[in-house]
């Protein structure tokens, strides 16, 4: 893919070419932006909505696509705005901040059909909830993908030392809200 | 006999570092890192045959969309005009002036509006009782605040909009929306919101 990553964007760019490099695009992405996205709005209609506005938003963007960036590091770093614009309008719409409403969402994943994880897991999730967004976004990258942090700079445009130190951060406040729920 | 430098190079790279690792460490490092990531997952899972069918899902949106439009159209430079046309056909209405409830102008009109009323409360009084008289100054101040508290006197908005009838009070709905947004700038909103 890398190597043909030119070719391939112009292939995205061509109207003739168009449908099948994007159907091509799609085929190779779906999921792993699914699983980014889903990490971040946790709900799964939610991480639909927001996957397929993903897709049309490169669709449509296609053409302005500079190439200063990798494919990929571009479409991710769409996804996760996509994801947070999301969370942001339903916090607004709900009138509750960010931590309030992943507290909610988390709430209610016990009820979720889309949602087999175990006790611990459950309880991870409930720590990630009282996270700000960034490093929850960065713990998940991190954590549960083992994205190298160059690769996450590109994506959220934060410097490598900013991750880290998001990284280190989030893991502290997981490790003391388990603490607290032991005692 | 001397050693030169390539003889001592050549021993230390053929000499034991040293190091060594517990048994099976390598047998079992793939295992153990495979059982790592496989605890490293959230939980979630997603609907059946979600990924398959969502290349056309996508695509179908795209070519729905690009089908959705009306037909209709408008004149040329419609919408650079209009906000023009629109002023030109609205009178130019002079701002109502707001005041907020705490300000000291309206205090200060409270207060005027407080003498004024005792003023004509005593009058009627002294007129009723004939031997004595009252005025604003022989009033106690504590006394005028055991009257507001025991409702012998109170003041609505509309003795006081009908007393000052170039002013606007809150609840009045004839704002416009610059003098609105004027004063939400001067205010928290999101206490505004919690309070209602």
């Amino acid at each position: 893919m890398e190597l043909n990553e030119f070719t391939f964007i112009d292939q995205l760019k061509n109207k003739e070419t168009q449908e099948k490099a994007f159907r091509e695009l799609i085929s190779l992405y779906k999921e792993r932006l699914y699983w980014h996205i889903r990490k971040i709005v946790i709900i799964h209609d939610d991480a639909d909505d927001v996957l397929q506005n993903t897709f049309v938003k490169v669709f449509k963007n296609i053409g302005n696509f500079k190439g200063n960036s990798k494919l990929y590091s571009w479409m991710y770093r769409i996804a996760t705005n996509e994801a947070i614009s999301h969370l942001n309008k339903r916090a607004k719409l709900n009138k509750i901040d960010n931590i309030g409403l992943q507290n909610q969402i988390v709430e209610n994943l016990y009820a979720d059909e889309y949602f087999d994880g175990d006790e611990i897991q459950l309880k991870l999730q409930m720590a990630l909830a009282t996270l700000p967004q960034k490093q929850r976004i960065v713990f998940n990258m991190k954590y549960f993908d083992n994205m190298k942090y160059a690769d996450m700079s590109e994506i959220l445009e934060t410097s490598v030392g900013g991750l880290k130190a998001s990284y280190h951060h989030a893991r502290k406040k997981i490790e003391q809200f388990v603490l607290n729920e032991k005692k | 006999m001397k050693k030169n430098k390539k003889d001592i190079l050549n021993e230390l790279n053929s000499a034991d570092t040293g190091f060594s690792v517990p048994d099976n460490y390598f047998d079992q490092f793939e295992k153990d890192l495979q059982e790592n990531r496989e605890k490293r997952k959230p939980g979630f899972v997603a609907p059946e045959e979600y990924f398959d069918v969502f290349e056309e899902k996508i695509l179908f949106r795209l070519r729905t969309k690009a089908k959705t439009t009306t037909g209709f159209k408008t004149p040329d430079n419609y919408f650079n005009k209009i906000d023009q046309r629109t002023l030109d056909n609205i009178s130019i209405e002079k701002p109502h002036r707001i005041i907020k409830l705490n300000s000291n102008k309206f205090l200060k009109i409270i207060s005027y509006a407080i003498a004024a009323s005792l003023l004509l409360f005593f009058s009627l009084k002294s007129f009723k009782s004939g031997d004595k008289v009252f005025d604003i100054e022989t009033i106690e101040i504590s006394e005028i605040e055991s009257w507001m508290d025991e409702d012998l006197i109170s003041f609505s908005s509309y003795d006081i909009s009908e007393t000052f009838d170039d002013i606007y009070l809150y609840g009045e709905d004839n704002y416009t929306e610059d003098e609105i947004l004027d004063y939400l700038e001067g205010e928290n909103i999101e206490n505004l919101i919690l309070e209602n």
